[in-house]
């Protein structure tokens, strides 16, 4: 498209048609098939968003939104149609404020979470991290995604940590959501001690659950404020091992419900090899000495009486954990407190983690109560069986979410990089399982890669609704055009 | 007036016995007095109510409504001029039949409810599990499904339990042109436990800061999070409000805190937040304590200026409780609140010390039971202001509530309760504070019909200074819009086109949200 109003729009050296860069978007690292965009458009301001939008609209031309550094996963930037236009928000990295008395920063899309997270413990506070996202991953982009954070006592509603922001909709449509749409500007807001705060509305809809979880579909996001928390000041972490998730179940639920601990996910011996050890090899040992599940938690505490509230959380989860038989260890199979709390409060080391083990990756993911689990687990084995895949090369997570009244579980398939055939088989097992684990019950609200269709046949009327919907917010149809599925009547 | 075949098919739809339209009946849905901005209690008069009890049902009547272009509004406990018919010649689904606990999932939190479930049936319930549920301040005897889908959800309890928008899963609504959607995991026959996806969340349709009071269908069913109740499965209680008596167990604490002044209260108040402690918290000022609780005796004392500047002294009051599930938990929280109060110069009062009053406090604000009380001295209430953004925010939206309803006090429109009545919640452990200036009046007095004007000068002020939402929920519908609206991003537009791509005949009751339009 029209590389020339684009140009005018942001400035020539703001456009690129340079072909290696092009060719960066036609694939990630998922199985998604697309094309190359035409152009790759950098603005640097909300204004130039509107335009690009409103150019877009006029030449029908599809708009597909980036807000991280590669590499790609699950297919979200892949363009669908030729004619697209990626719109690259990483140059987009202002950190407008952080406020530390109400625990929050406005950011733009183009913010990383390692960055964020240097700048925000200045002020003695803490970023809600994902687990271990790559370095140049958006902290915006990842909440957009609904990717889940580590401390489910913080994830209340399905929006956290995400609160407010300002939205370019498909109409060109600037938006701003929650408290921050007024009275006033930011600055105004600021002055009167409002400080984007409270996520619903305005008024009587909230379109920013519209925004989130639609990839890009519905709107640009050219900033957003995020709920931060305190840093501990004084904190422990601990691994309670077992041999199977099922064993964990009664502690984890008991845990959750008092919101005890900081940090909490568990994970098999694969991922958590992944994630500590270093090269295959030592992937390969580790695995061989940890246990099977690991519950990985941390207690803190915060101003008042930090040792306090250490003490007395670390001997009631010590109670809960001794009724059901299980032990809460500082270290455990040579994994010390300091490598998880690594992997608690750090991004990912280059290159990103699940390219360690075998170089190459494929992950499902969906939502379920957290006793649903045992049985996906059972169902992945029996499929990867008849896959002739490894079920011991599955890395598995299991994320509370929603303050532990579902879970985000993540099944990583790790395989040799080099090998097409491990590769097919991979997407194999991947296409069966994904069919299997939902005729099970798991949810899938986060379609991805290839199989983004797939959760809509199963809910026909949601789907009509959302294509009243997409139609009203996108009504050309130009932002990244296939990610959604929106079916209209 | 109804055309007598169209009533016919509506009766096919519920049976004989469960529609009417006779006038007795009919009026029973217009008389409102809370909350409604016009000079008389009655309201429109529908043209018929029918009890659907099924999902089925509903949709049976919204697709009559729809072939016969007649509109309905949905109804749960009636409680405030919200579920009043907009129109005449519409009919009002009464959902009192569908009044199941459909399921409480005890290990994930959460209960499934039908709209004629009470805020105190559930919680009766979800105490024998270990579990409880955010009561909003409106009472006990309101629906759990109404507030959590279509109106607000600000209570005593926010602090841990939150606000009702934010507490909702999986939910099942006949749309307004008659399908049937189950937002969320129910929508794929995946179990109650989410209400998001798959992809964009249609809970940001369904509902916002407030929601749509009736404009956009109806709500059938709604999985709701429930919260630790580390206390008994039944607190035994023997009376009724005031005469109350409990056994408080011992691992449930509570308090007032006195502030000698705004910013104390304030800072101490992010302390708490930050300290992650807390069950209940809420600015409960003296003035407002002794309305509910005396109003005879503050109607002939207010006006003295030895009261005066002794309820002045204690207007940053604070209703604060702990519910704690270990003896190491209870120690921890006594000990960090003992302390804030110490580094703000506050005083803390142990409720426990006080034993019938503590009773009353327990029920008043864990069952929301308080409430009731609003009405003691005039008959009827109203609020303004409702600033919904950070703790600090909300200190001079107080003094402009205070300042505004004084004015209104000297000329004998409202009520003298010292004026400060601002009752001020934080949810979510201070993610965002809530602060509401109730009015109390009795509207058969003529001087006392001008509570709306006090929220129309607040709202007014609160736009020119720039200074935040004022919407109180008496204000949610077209007026407060065409205030709001310009100076909010236009949000306006975009109801009006929810309205019109859900409901493009206007036929879900829009006087409380908006018409469809572009
Ligand atoms: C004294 C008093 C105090 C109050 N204090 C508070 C408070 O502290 N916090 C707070 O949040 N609110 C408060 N309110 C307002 C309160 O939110 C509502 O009164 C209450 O939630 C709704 O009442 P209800 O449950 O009886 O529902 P109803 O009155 O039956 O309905 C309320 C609205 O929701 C719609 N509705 C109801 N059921 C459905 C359904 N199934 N499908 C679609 N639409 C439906 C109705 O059409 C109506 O517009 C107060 C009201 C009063 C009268």
């Amino acid at each position: 498209m029209m590389i020339e109003e684009l140009s005018g729009i942001v400035g020539a050296d703001r456009v690129s048609k340079e072909k290696a860069s092009l060719e960066a978007y036609a694939s990630d690292n998922s199985f998604t098939e697309g094309c190359a965009p035409s152009a790759i458009v950098s603005p640097v301001n909300a204004e130039q968003v509107v335009e690009i939008i409103n150019l877009a609209a006029r030449e029908k031309a599809g708009l597909v939104p980036s807000s991280s550094a590669p590499p790609r996963f699950r297919g979200d930037t892949v363009p669908e149609r030729e004619d697209s236009v990626v719109v690259d928000l990483t140059g987009m990295d202002r950190i407008i404020k952080i406020n530390r008395r109400n625990k929050v920063a406005l950011i733009e899309p183009g913010v990383t979470f390692g960055r964020l997270a240097r700048e925000v413990a200045k002020e003695g506070l803490k970023v809600l991290m994902p687990l271990l996202p790559r370095e140049g991953k958006s902290v915006v982009g990842s909440y957009l995604e609904r990717e889940p954070i580590l401390i489910p006592k913080y994830h209340w509603d399905v929006t956290d940590p995400l609160l407010c922001a300002e939205v370019i909709f498909g109409t060109g449509d600037m938006f701003r959501t929650g408290s921050a749409a007024g009275p006033g500007d930011l600055e105004d807001q600021w002055a009167s001690e409002r400080y984007q705060k409270n996520p619903m509305g305005p008024g009587q809809s909230d379109l920013i659950r519209v925004v989130q979880g639609a990839r890009g579909t519905v709107g640009l996001v050219t900033w957003a404020s995020v709920r931060l928390e305190p840093l501990p000041s004084a904190s422990r972490t601990f691994i309670v091992a077992a041999d199977s998730f099922g064993e964990l179940l009664g502690l984890v639920y008991s845990m959750l419900r008092r919101k005890l601990g900081e940090e909490f996910l568990v994970l098999n011996g694969t991922d958590l090899a992944a994630i500590v050890g270093g090269d295959r090899e030592e992937i390969e040992e580790l695995k061989g000495r940890l246990p099977p599940w690991s519950l990985i938690y941390r207690v803190a505490g915060f101003k008042y009486f930090p040792s306090d509230r250490v003490s007395y959380q670390v001997n009631d989860i010590g109670d809960l954990a001794g009724a059901e038989g299980l032990e809460p260890c500082r270290s455990l199979a040579g994994v010390s407190e300091e490598d998880i709390g690594g992997v608690l409060d750090g991004t990912s080391g280059e290159p990103y983690w699940k390219f360690g083990y075998l170089g190459g990756f494929a992950d499902i993911f969906l939502i379920a109560t957290l006793e649903m689990v045992p049985s996906f687990l059972e169902l992945m084995e029996e499929e990867a069986k008849k896959a002739e895949y490894p079920s011991g090369n599955i890395g598995m997570y299991v994320q509370p979410i929603q303050q532990g009244r579902s879970c985000h579980v993540e099944f990583t398939l790790y395989y040799d990089e080099g090998d097409e055939g491990e590769r097919q088989k991979v997407r194999g097992l991947c296409d069966s399982a994904i069919r299997r684990l939902m005729d099970s019950g798991g949810f899938f609200s986060r379609p991805f890669g290839p199989w983004c269709e797939l959760p809509f046949d199963r809910c026909p009327d949601t789907a009509m609704l959302l294509g009243k919907i997409g139609k009203m917010l996108d009504p050309d149809g130009i932002l990244n055009p296939g990610k959604i599925p929106y079916r209209v009547v | 007036m109804l055309d007598d075949a169209v009533y016919r098919e509506f009766e096919e739809v519920v049976g004989p016995d469960n529609i009417s339209r006779e006038p007795a009946i009919l009026d029973g849905y217009t008389y409102q007095i809370v909350f409604n901005p016009t000079p008389s209690p009655w309201l429109n008069r529908p043209a018929a109510v029918a009890l659907p009890c099924s999902t089925e049902e509903v949709q049976g009547i919204v697709k009559v409504c729809n072939r016969h272009h007649v509109r309905f509004k949905a109804h749960s406990t009636g409680w405030g001029v919200f579920n009043a018919p907009g129109y005449e010649d519409m009919i009002i689904l009464d959902l009192r039949r569908m009044n199941r606990i459909l399921q409480i999932d005890e290990n994930n939190m959460f209960a499934l409810v039908e709209p004629y479930i009470t805020c105190n049936q559930l919680q009766a319930e979800a105490m024998k599990k270990g579990l409880n549920c955010h009561i909003i301040g409106a009472g006990p005897n309101t629906s759990v499904l109404a507030s959590c889908t279509s109106v607000g959800g600000v209570g005593w309890t926010g602090i841990s339990m939150g606000y009702n928008c934010r507490n909702v899963l999986g939910v099942e609504w006949v749309l307004p042109t008659g399908e049937v959607v189950r937002l969320g995991s129910p929508g794929s026959g995946d179990g109650w436990f989410s209400g998001d996806g798959p992809g964009p969340s249609l809970r940001g349709i369904m509902r916002g800061l407030f929601g749509a009071m009736g404009g956009l269908g109806v709500f059938t069913r709604v999985a709701v999070k429930l919260f630790n109740w580390p206390g008994p499965k039944r607190i035994d209680a023997r009376g009724l409000m005031f005469d109350i008596k409990a056994e408080v167990p011992e691992n449930i604490k509570l308090y007032i805190l006195l502030f000698p002044d705004m910013q104390r209260f304030l800072d101490a108040t992010y302390d708490l937040g930050d300290a992650e402690i807390g069950w209940i918290h809420s600015r409960n000022p003296a003035g407002m304590l002794f309305t509910f609780l005396f109003p005879g005796l503050m109607r002939e004392t207010a006006g003295r200026p030895a009261m005066r500047s002794a309820m002045e002294s204690i207007k940053h009051m604070v209703s604060f409780g702990i519910a704690a599930s270990s003896p190491g938990e209870l120690a921890y929280q006594e000990k960090v609140v003992r302390e804030v109060i110490a580094r703000n110069d506050g005083v803390l009062i142990d409720m426990g010390k006080l034993p019938q009053f503590e009773s009353f406090m327990l029920f008043g604000l864990m069952r929301s039971t308080l409430s009731a009380f609003v009405f003691r001295a005039g008959g009827n209430f109203a609020s303004s202001l409702v600033g919904e953004e950070t703790t600090d925010s909300g200190a001079p939206q107080v003094d402009l509530g205070v300042r505004i309803k004084q004015e209104y006090i000297d000329k004998g429109a409202l009520i003298d309760d010292m004026a400060d009545t601002v009752w001020g919640s934080i949810y979510e452990n201070n993610l965002f504070a809530h602060y509401e200036s109730l009015m109390t009046f009795d509207s058969r007095d003529p001087r006392q019909q001008e509570w709306i004007k006090v929220d129309e000068e607040v709202v007014d002020e609160l736009i020119d200074r720039k200074w935040g939402i004022g919407i109180g929920l008496s204000g949610a519908g077209t007026v407060v819009h065409k205030k709001f609206g310009p100076h909010m991003c236009n949000y306006d537009k975009w109801q009006r086109r929810i309205k019109k791509a859900l409901d493009p005949e206007g036929l879900s009751d829009p006087i409380g949200y908006t018409e469809p339009g572009d």
